[in-house]
């Protein structure tokens, strides 16, 4: 029987997946590194053209020593010398990067996980991850150690054993680390493998 | 509605992707021209020509394209500078305003007092080693940021669930709003490797 509070409290989908992508996207990386590099660059750049085109039209040109380099050289250099080709190759390939880096989604340090609320974005650090799904792998009987990777979509728990056979134990480990998972709802599901290793007596 | 958790820090992720593709897409588009005026592409006659030859051509047909030249430059330079600085910039909040939607003037709270009750409340938790809470975003609309560090064992389902429905819904109650967008991160540390020692 349906009650109202059931339907109530019954997730809408439509904020479910809303929420889901809210979350994903809050844990991008911010691309920092990239952005405060090229605008060091580009800043340095722009006060090097300001300063030199400005004191030129001011009639007292200033010269440094990189910019009169460049001059004396492109006074004397082709469009077809390979040197030019392979700077200006090399220019294009970092603006092609440059771009790349901005459009690929790029991998974060938290796992967002499923909260059904747009308002509330809930993010588990990789780290953490790896810990408590290695924790619940140990629980299984018969493990002695457990190592956990975490990729974008899979992952890979490595179980160590003092059992001499144990031919089950590889199937055990992955419910359990699954179980943990589903607990935890990550937004994107992950695959789960198992391999396991027995320690030689 | 489009108010989600983090505006701000989404914001600068979006201004800076713009950014890396403004620049890539000038220097890719400056590069392909060069290879191309290289390799002929745009005629034997500029392949052949002097590098120099076409700024200083171009430069002899008058000062206007110099001013143009320093103008573009300032210009890039001021929004560059702009875009180092927001990097560093903090989106936390001093204060926040209580009940923004009664009328007549508003009622404002320091953000410190909100957050040191929101952090005791979650530091008892089982499983929680520290918390750390911010409010982000603005005064006005307020955004709250947790940072949690948990024991290596803690329930992490259990935990965040618990948060969510006991201490941020009797934070948004006392802020009297509805609805208090929320970031929590959560991270865990391994239990101290040699416990200290008690005195006996």
């Amino acid at each position: 029987m349906t009650t109202v509070e059931d339907a109530l409290s019954r997730p809408d989908p439509d904020a479910t997946r809303r929420a889901s992508r809210v979350a994903v996207h809050t844990f991008r990386p911010r691309r920092s590194w990239p952005a405060l590099i090229v605008g060091a660059l580009v800043l340095g750049v722009a006060a090097l053209a300001a300063v030199e085109v400005a004191s030129a039209l001011a009639g007292a040109p200033m010269r440094t020593s990189v910019t009169s380099a460049a001059g004396e050289y492109a006074a004397t250099a082709q469009w077809s010398d390979p040197v030019v080709q392979t700077a200006s190759a090399v220019a294009a390939a970092i603006g092609l990067v440059l771009i790349a880096v901005a459009l690929l989604p790029g991998r974060g340090r938290f796992t967002a996980l499923r909260t059904a609320d747009p308002e509330l974005v809930v993010g588990l650090s990789r780290s953490g991850l790896k810990r408590t799904l290695a924790s619940a792998a140990q629980e299984v009987g018969g493990v002695r150690a457990a190592r956990v990777a975490v990729g974008r979509r899979r992952v890979r728990v490595r179980v160590r054993t003092d059992l001499r056979e144990a031919p089950e134990l590889r199937g055990e480990v992955a419910a359990a680390v699954g179980r943990r998972l589903a607990e935890l709802e990550p937004v994107t599901p992950f695959k789960v493998t198992a391999s396991v290793r027995h320690t030689k007596a | 509605m489009t108010d989600t958790p983090a505006s701000t820090a989404r914001r600068t992720s979006r201004g800076n992707r713009c950014g890396l593709v403004l620049v890539g897409t000038v220097l890719a588009a400056a590069g392909a021209l060069a290879l191309a005026a290289g390799s002929g592409l745009l005629g034997r006659r500029l392949a052949d020509a002097d590098v120099g030859s076409l700024p200083s051509g171009a430069a002899g047909t008058g000062t206007l394209l110099s001013y143009g030249v320093v103008a573009v430059s300032v210009l890039a330079g001021l929004l560059a500078l702009r875009w180092m600085i927001v990097q560093g910039r903090s989106d936390a909040v001093g204060r926040l305003v209580v009940e923004p939607d009664s009328g007549r003037g508003a009622t404002e709270m320091s953000a410190g007092a909100a957050r040191g009750a929101f952090e005791e409340a979650v530091a008892a938790y089982d499983g929680v080693r520290r918390a750390r809470a911010r409010v982000t975003d603005s005064a006005l609309t307020p955004h709250l940021r947790l940072d949690l560090t948990l024991a290596d064992d803690a329930d992490v389902a259990d935990l965040w669930r618990r948060v969510r429905s006991e201490v941020l819904a009797d934070l948004r109650t006392a802020l009297d709003r509805d609805g208090l967008p929320t970031v929590v991160r959560m991270s865990t540390t391994a239990p101290p490797k040699r416990p200290r020692r008690t005195p006996q």
